[in-house]
This record gives structure tokens, sequence and C-alpha cells, in this order.
């Protein structure tokens, strides 16, 4: 970018406006005293846990190249996934276990011709999940939920056939929509196959974008996402995502809070808690800082947690089913109890040195799936030479970028 | 002969891959596998459409993460992060660097279809597959065999098995050629180390190759060895603890035929009075076999000192130890106006140096004076005799005293080298006497006594044929006398620079011995002791484990090999372990050797 003094002038005034309107912003108070006692009381403990009863905990994350090579105008996206299985260990602290499946990759070619895309997105999630589409969106309670919340009934076939399908060049949704199919279904094998498996954590959240749509438009994702939260509760297993980035604004009150709570001194951080914010039909108060904002997700139960405390509070989503199986209880304490249980267990699972303060297992999953620079070069390699052995000219596949000087 | 594509599929599974490399050292990226300094690995290579393997030896190797903080971050988190750990995740995230040299490289010849040896001016390719060579893997070892002949061997003395870290591979021996015997070897290791197991597994090795020469197995000459057996262990090694007997088990293993062809009239002799006991005989010298250079050659001369002795040698020959311990030297000074230049100090000097040769004080040495009825009694004839037929011969020195010890192993290397000399001189049979009574300064003509004695027992041998100097009614070549090696223990005692100085027959042996088919095996716990003009000379080290660094890096500068990637293991070898150099083999090469 040029950076001329005239222009640079447009945008000073330009930044001074919206520092402007952020302050406003932020000076609003956005708890009130109610609020803060109902946030106090509801703000939990849990203990800093260096031992556990022995327990299996998996992590998965996905990754890709979006896209690796394109001709002509069509593109060739790369999607990778993985996942990984610890058990806690006396030695180690987690020992990873062989995996019962394959990491995942695949390779997607989206041309821009409407018909050949469609079909091409159909294969591709497929291939990813290994699954029909008409079985995911079957299997998966996303239908239930979006008729409920849009109090209307949707068919599997519009569903399916309706599913939103990025352009071939729209790289930025085909990464969102490639990245999150690969990771569900690492995350699916994970709770299939993962043998007593207690917990399989997704780094994320349950959000679910269109349910609260009234069309038929929906993104498969949000089926995939809901069918592993069918299959986790129908095994017991705790599917979470877990969220460092959640941008929750406000949050420093809640901070504040917890620090007096725990009677730390000014500037002291508090660790090792939880508070579930207030869901609607289980509690009766509301949090300001999710006004306006879907949460908890339709079908999930929210968290926030801090492990560590030079690490950030993170939102934990759940499933609801799953909260109102295996932790709703009808004593307040017992109901602690369990939710304490299981995040001791991710505290436990926290305190690997490569990222102490957050469930190793992710960390993992991620460290795996993240491709290098060197490897989406040659990958990006490999795909053309396998498209010259099939009859391909080279020169077809073309980096516009690199060939205009953009990269 | 297998090619690379088929070699590589026996040494399945990969073990890595070669990361950055340079001519200087490669570094390999691998799976968190148990390996050691020291282990050997193959990289195959078709760079520019020939076919190689290359022989990578690691000489360090580190722990590193795949893809996570680096190391040292991790420890320094694990010490300061409370209650932290470091999960132990599968292998792919555990990995191991190693870096190593290149020892060389295997080329595949298509036209002969056969793998050939090259020092290593080459480097794999990017990249390139890594296989590691598993001990206990007989494929593999096959494989090792198949690339590395050349410098393995395939004849000759076996000494040991090629050793990959710190595992011996069973089915790789590796061989010294038996000309080898001829040259100089250097036998290097501190007390402890395996030095009398490796002799004694060498001069097995000698007697198979003898056996096999007379079996006509293998084509000749035979290797005869003269061992110095300063702890009498080599003729019966553990059989007194019920473990493995030494030579003597051997020797009764032989027929009557091999007893004839590979031992008589001995193999084994001792100060002890034995009398003669099978194989095993009492050994003993004459005073006339001594000269003043054997004493020179092992104890502190002046200069005065020097020139009396060889004056009075000069003038009184073989009897020169008998009139000096007479102390008849005035009779001389009346007579001889150039001994009587010399201090009475001088000649009382040499008196006394020579005194430990008085009868009653030695157990070697017998009297020598015919006037007297002490007539020449030495089994020296014998010994010369025996090892020109290619023999392995055992002297137990534990009886003799150190300066006994040394004596004997100059007197016959001497002998040993002035007979070849002579014989080389000689161009008809005719002249063949005169020559070895030069050789032996016996010149009656001239009035030169010399050695006279050992000079006519040797030339009657020579016309019996018991000294098989006379082939068929010619001179026989020397190509088909036996390699002679004479050990030479505690080596800096009689080898160091200042012992050297006024000449010393192993001087002349280290320089010239090779082109008489003598060499020397210089066996001692140190090497910077040892005079330079002799180590320049060797051309065969094995290298055991040292005792501190100057001594390694004595030896690694001394090496005939460039040893350059193996200080290390010559600072962890263990017991048995080898390192060996030398100037006919393109690499070293780390060798076990086996307990006999």
């Amino acid at each position: 970018m040029r950076y001329s003094i005239h222009f640079k002038k447009g945008i000073n005034e330009q930044l001074e406006h919206l520092a402007t309107e952020m302050r406003d912003w932020e000076d609003t108070p956005r708890i009130d005293e109610n609020e803060k006692e109902n946030i106090k009381k509801a703000i939990c403990q849990f203990n800093h846990t260096i031992q556990a009863d022995p327990f299996k905990i998996g992590g998965v994350d996905g990754s890709g190249d979006f896209p690796s090579v394109t001709y002509a105008d069509s593109f060739v996206y790369t999607t990778v996934a993985h996942g990984t299985i610890y058990r806690s260990d006396l030695i180690s602290g987690l020992k990873e276990e062989e995996p019962s499946f394959d990491p995942i990759i695949h390779f997607s070619w989206f041309p821009e011709e409407q018909e050949k895309r469609v079909r091409s997105w159909d294969k591709t999630f497929e291939a990813l999940t290994g699954l029909q589409i008409n079985d995911v969106i079957s299997s998966s309670d996303y239908l239930e939920l979006k008729s409920s919340f849009n109090k209307r009934t949707y068919s599997i076939s519009n569903l399916h056939q309706k599913l939103i399908r990025p352009h071939a060049s729209d790289s930025g949704n085909i990464a969102i929509q490639l990245r999150s199919v690969g990771e569900l279904s690492a995350a699916l094998q994970l709770i299939k196959n993962g043998e007593n498996v207690a917990y399989a954590l997704i780094d994320g959240t349950f959000s679910l974008p269109t349910v609260t749509r009234s069309s038929d438009g929906t993104l498969f994702y949000e089926h995939l996402k809901r069918l592993c939260c069918v299959a986790a509760r129908k095994k017991g297993v705790g599917f979470f995502a877990l969220s460092k980035s959640h941008g929750l604004p406000g949050i420093e009150n809640i901070e504040e809070i917890v620090r007096k709570k725990f009677e730390l001194e000014k500037g002291g951080k508090a660790e090792h808690w939880f508070l579930r914010l207030p869901t609607y039909g289980v509690e009766s108060w509301s949090l300001s800082i999710t006004d306006g904002r879907l949460l908890p997700p339709p079908g999930a139960i929210t968290y926030l947690v801090r492990f560590h405390k030079n690490t950030p509070i993170f939102r934990l989503d759940m499933d609801r089913e799953y909260w109102s199986k295996y932790i709703q209880s009808k004593s307040k304490e017992e109901m602690r109890q369990k939710e304490r249980r299981i995040f001791e267990h991710l505290d436990y699972a926290s305190h690997d040195q490569r990222c102490y303060g957050y469930p190793y297992p992710i960390k993992a999953g991620h460290d795996r799936a993240s491709l290098t620079k060197g490897e989406r070069g040659t990958l990006r390699k490999q795909i053309i030479d396998a498209a010259v052995r099939a009859g391909m000219k080279r020169q077809l596949f073309r980096n516009a970028s690199i060939a205009t000087g953009h990269e | 002969m297998a090619k690379l594509n088929e070699l590589v599929k026996i040494l399945q599974p990969r073990f890595g891959v070669l990361a950055e490399s340079n001519t200087y050292q490669l570094t390999v990226i691998a799976s968190d596998t148990d390996v050691a300094v020291g282990d050997l690995f193959l990289l195959p290579s078709n760079r520019g459409g020939v076919e190689r393997f290359y022989v990578f030896r690691t000489t360090q190797y580190a722990n590193i993460m795949n893809r996570t903080l680096e190391m040292n971050d991790v420890a320094r988190n694990k010490l300061t992060m409370p209650d932290s750990y470091l999960a132990d995740d599968l292998s792919d995230e555990k990995l191991i660097e190693l870096k190593g040299i290149v020892l060389g490289y295997a080329q595949h010849d298509s036209a002969t279809d056969d793998w050939s040896f090259f020092r290593p001016r080459r480097l794999p390719q990017h990249l390139t597959d890594v296989y590691h060579v598993t001990p206990g893997r007989t494929d593999i070892a096959h494989v090792v065999k198949t690339l590395m002949q050349s410098q393995l061997g395939t004849d000759g003395l076996y000494i040991g098995d090629l050793l990959a870290g710190e595992c011996a591979l069973e089915d790789v021996p590796v061989y010294l050629p038996t000309f080898a015997l001829s040259h100089h070897i250097g036998i290097f290791g501190k007390t402890g180390c395996g030095k009398s197991n490796l002799i004694m597994v060498l001069l097995h090795s000698i007697m198979q190759h003898n056996q096999k020469v007379v079996l006509g197995k293998t084509q000749g000459p035979p290797v005869s060895i003269l061992a110095i057996d300063p702890h009498d262990e080599f003729r019966t090694w553990h059989a007194a603890s019920g473990g493995s007997d030494g030579i003597r088990g051997i020797v009764n293993s032989y027929s009557d035929d091999e007893l004839k062809d590979l031992v008589e009239p001995f193999y084994y002799l001792t100060a002890k009075n034995i009398g003669r006991d099978g194989f095993a005989q009492r050994f003993f010298l004459s005073r006339a076999d001594l000269t003043p250079d054997d004493l020179i050659s092992i104890m502190d001369f002046s200069e005065q000192q020097i020139s009396f002795s060889q004056q009075f040698y000069g003038r009184h020959g073989e009897r020169w130890i008998g009139q000096l311990l007479l102390g008849d030297t005035d009779e001389n000074v009346v007579e001889e106006e150039t001994i009587t230049e010399f201090l009475p100090g001088t000649v009382a000097a040499v008196q006394r140096r020579v005194g430990f040769l008085r009868h009653g004080q030695t157990r070697l040495f017998t009297r020598f004076d015919p006037e007297m009825g002490y007539d020449y009694d030495s089994t020296l004839p014998d010994v010369i005799c025996a090892i020109e037929h290619g023999r392995v011969l055992v002297i137990d020195t534990t009886l003799m005293t150190e300066f006994e010890q040394f004596l004997l192993t100059t007197i016959i290397a001497r002998v040993l080298f002035a007979l070849r000399k002579a014989l080389r001189s000689s161009e008809n049979v005719g002249q063949l006497p005169s020559e070895i009574r030069q050789s032996l300064d016996n010149d009656d003509s001239n009035q030169q006594v010399g050695m006279r004695s050992l000079a006519d027992e040797l030339i009657n041998r020579i016309e019996s044929g018991q000294l098989p100097y006379i082939t068929d009614g010619e001179i026989t070549i020397q190509n088909n006398l036996p390699y002679i090696n004479i050990v030479i223990e505690e080596a800096p005692s009689i080898l160091n620079p200042a012992r050297m100085k006024f000449g010393s027959v192993f001087r002349d042996i280290s320089r010239q011995g090779r082109k008489f088919g003598i060499g020397l095996s210089v066996v001692s716990q140190q090497v910077s002791e040892i005079d330079q003009g002799v180590l320049t000379q060797l051309n065969t080290e094995l290298i055991m484990s040292l005792g501190n660094e100057n001594e390694r890096k004595e030896a690694i500068k001394n090496a005939s090999s460039d040893l350059m990637g193996f200080e290390r293991e010559l600072q962890v070898m263990g017991k048995g372990q080898v390192i060996t150099s030398a100037s006919f083999k393109d690499i070293p090469l780390p060798i076990q050797i086996k307990l006999f």
C-alpha cells in the first residue's frame, strides 16, 4: 500500500472516529449489581489436577490448503484433519494411543460450472465423512433443532438439495466448510472408533449459523456437528468444543468478579474456575454480555472456563442433551461435583508444557493436521505431477498470484 | 549380484530421511528409535543415474521434537511450570536427529554386475531414505557384506566382526590380508581392553591360514609370528579355569601330518626347565648370539660405551661377552692401540651393563667358551628354521627379566632380518654362505670372527634343508618364504625415541622390513611414547580403548586412514572393540573381537 501524506490524513480521521466509537461502547456498563451477584453464585472452582483416575481423552483439528492449485476456472482444495487419543499416565502425564482410525486427507476438485460443482461438493462431503449426505442429515438432530426454532418442518431431500455449496473461487467460505467438515469427520471417527474415550474435544464452538434461518439453506457441517453430538451422547462421550477466541465483550468484568470471589489481590488472576452461562429453560437469570448473541447456541450448553492464569478464559460448548443426561442433577451440589470432575479431567489434560493451560490433545491434533509451507508446496507439486501423468499439460496449472507478482 | 532396488527391498523398513548434508557432515532425521553412536546406515542413491549405496556412520545424535517448541524451551517450561509434563506422543512427534560422516560409497558397475567401494568423494541425493544396519538381521548383514566386501576382505586373517554401534554384525566378518603381517602393525589399547584376546584371535587365524595353505585351500605364503607372552597365557589360555584351551588345544586337534607341517619342532618356548615336552621346549640363547647393537637397542649406553663395545666385539666376535665378563680387557689395552683410548670407567660401565649375562644370573643365556668346553648351545637356529617354515611361536617370558625379554626379541629380529637380506643379496647358491657370514659379521679372511658359530649352524641347516633357503638347487624366492611378524610387547621400552637415537635393529626393520617380508607388531598402551619414525612406518593400526585424550589424539594423528568422526568412538569403546585403520583399506572399520 502506498502511504502518501494525503492518504494518511484520511486514514487518521477514520481511525479517530473508530476509536471514539469503540471507547463509547466499552464505557457502557454491561453488568449490573444483581447480575454480578448471579455470576458470583454461578462461578465454581475446581482443583488443580495433577493426578487423575485413568481416563482417555481425544482431540481433533483440521487444516488444509485452500486452494492448492487452480487451472482454468476450477480449483483443487486439500483438506487435512487429524485426531489423537491420549490416556492419563503416571509417568508422562498423557500417553498417546495408537488411533483406530486414519487421518483424513482429501483433495477436492471444484469447477465453476454449477452442476459439476454441486456434484463435487457432495462427493467431497461423502468422502470426508464416509457417509451418505442424507444419512448425515437424517441421523443428526440438527433438523429437529431447526424445526423447533423456526416452527416449521424440513424435508431431508430439500435440506440436501439446498446445502450451501460455495462457488469454486470462493476460497474463504470453502476453507471454512472444508476445514469444519474435515475436523468434524475426524471427531466422528474418534467418537465412534475410539475405545473407552471419555472426552472428544474440538477447537471451536457449537454455533449453528443457519439454524435460526427459516430457509432450507444450511451448512453441511452444521448437520455433521450435531451428528457428532448424537453419536457422542449414545456412547457417553463428552464431546466438547473449546474456543480460545470467542470474542465475548466485557469478559474482564467477569474476571474481576471471579477475582473478588476468590479474594485475590487487585491485578491477580483467578484460575481453575468455570461458569455455566445461563441457559434458557434452566436458569431464570440472563447474562448481559450475551445480549444479542445466540449463546448458548441451540442444542448446547456453554461454559466459560479458565484452567491457568496465563491462558485466556475459554468458552466450552457441550451438547445440551449430554449435559441433561450426564451432568444435570436434582441436587445442585451433585451437579457441581459432576461438572468439577469434567473440568478437573480437562485441567489434567492441560498441563503439557507445550500448551500449558490448554488441553494438549487438541494442540496435538492441530500439530498433526497443520501443513507447513513446504508440505503445501510438496502437495501442490504432487497434484500437478499426477495430473501431468494423466495427460494434462503442466502449463495449465498456474498460480496467478505468483505470475502477477502478488505473492 | 543384487542391484540397488533389490537391496533396498531387503533393507526395509526405512529408518529416516537425509536432511541437511555436505561433504563434511550428514544429518538424518528419524523416528524415536534406540540407536547408538557408531551405528551404521545405508543410503541408496541414484544421482546421475548411477546406483550407489552410501555408508553413513553416526557420530552424535540428539532428541528433537516435531513441530513443537524448541527442546530447550520445553525443558525450561518443565522446570518452571508447576506440575507440568510432556505428553508422550506416538513416535512421529518425538524424533531423533543423527549427525555423522559418510564412510564411503559402494557403486554398482553394470558391466561387471559388481559393487565397488570408494572413498567418500560424493554425496547422496536430497532427502534420501536412510536404512539402519540392524544387528541381528542376517539379511541386512548380507547387504553390508555385498556392498563393503572390498573393505571387509574375504580371505586372510579373521580378526573380528564389523561393529555397528554397540553390537557386532556377526555375519559380517572382517579380515586382514596376510601380507599385512609382513608390514608393520600397531596394536594400541589400555590395560584390560582386550589386547591379549586380540593377539590370541590373531594367532588362531594365522594357524588357520597356515593350515589352509598346507591343505592347498588358499594360496600361500604361510605366515610366521613370534609372539612374546609375558603372562604365559597363549599356550593354555583359559583352560585352567574351565575355559577354552589356547594354542595347545588347536595343536592337539591336528593330525600327525598337520603337526609335522604346521607345528614341528615346537610352538611353545619357555625359560622354565621343562626339557622337551611335546611341542613345548626350554628356550635359551648363547652369549655368542649377542652383539653390542642388541644391547644398545634395549638399554642406555653412552657414545663412548657404544664405541668401546663395538670395538671389543670387533676384536673378539662371539666371545666378546665372555671376555668382558672375565675382565679380560687389560691384555687388549696392551695389544690394541685403539682400545687403550677408552677410560677404565667406560670399560667398567660396559662390564656392569652386561653383568646380567653372568652365569647364574640369567636363565636365558648359556656360556660360550669353546676352550673351556662351553660350545655354542642355543635354540636360536631352531627358532630361525621354524619361523622360516611358517610357524606360530609363543615364547613365555614370565621367568625372564625385562632386559632378557627385550633382548631375545631383538636378537631373533636382527638375525632374521640379516638372513633375509643375505638371501636377497645372493645371486646363486654358492654365494649364499658368504653372504650369511657377512651379515653375521663373520669374515675369517679378514680375521673378523663375528657370530661365527651361529653362521656355521645356519649354513649347516641350509645344507641339510632345515632352513629352506635353497629350493631345487636355486636360491629360494622370498615370495615363497613365509611372511614373518615379530610381536614387540611393551613397545615403548625399546621403541622410544631415546633408545632409537643411537640406532636400533627395530629402526632398520621398521624402515626396511617390508622389503624382506618381515613386519613388526608394536603392542603398547601408549602411542605417544613410541618413536615417530616407527609410527610413520605402521601400515595397520588396531586401536582399542585408550587411557586418555592425549593418547587418542596421537592414535588419530598417526592412523593410516582418516579417523575423523571416530573420536567419540575411541572414547566409548568397550572391551574387545577395535578400530582398524590400514593404508590398504579405504576406510577405518570398527570391529568387535570375539572372545577366544
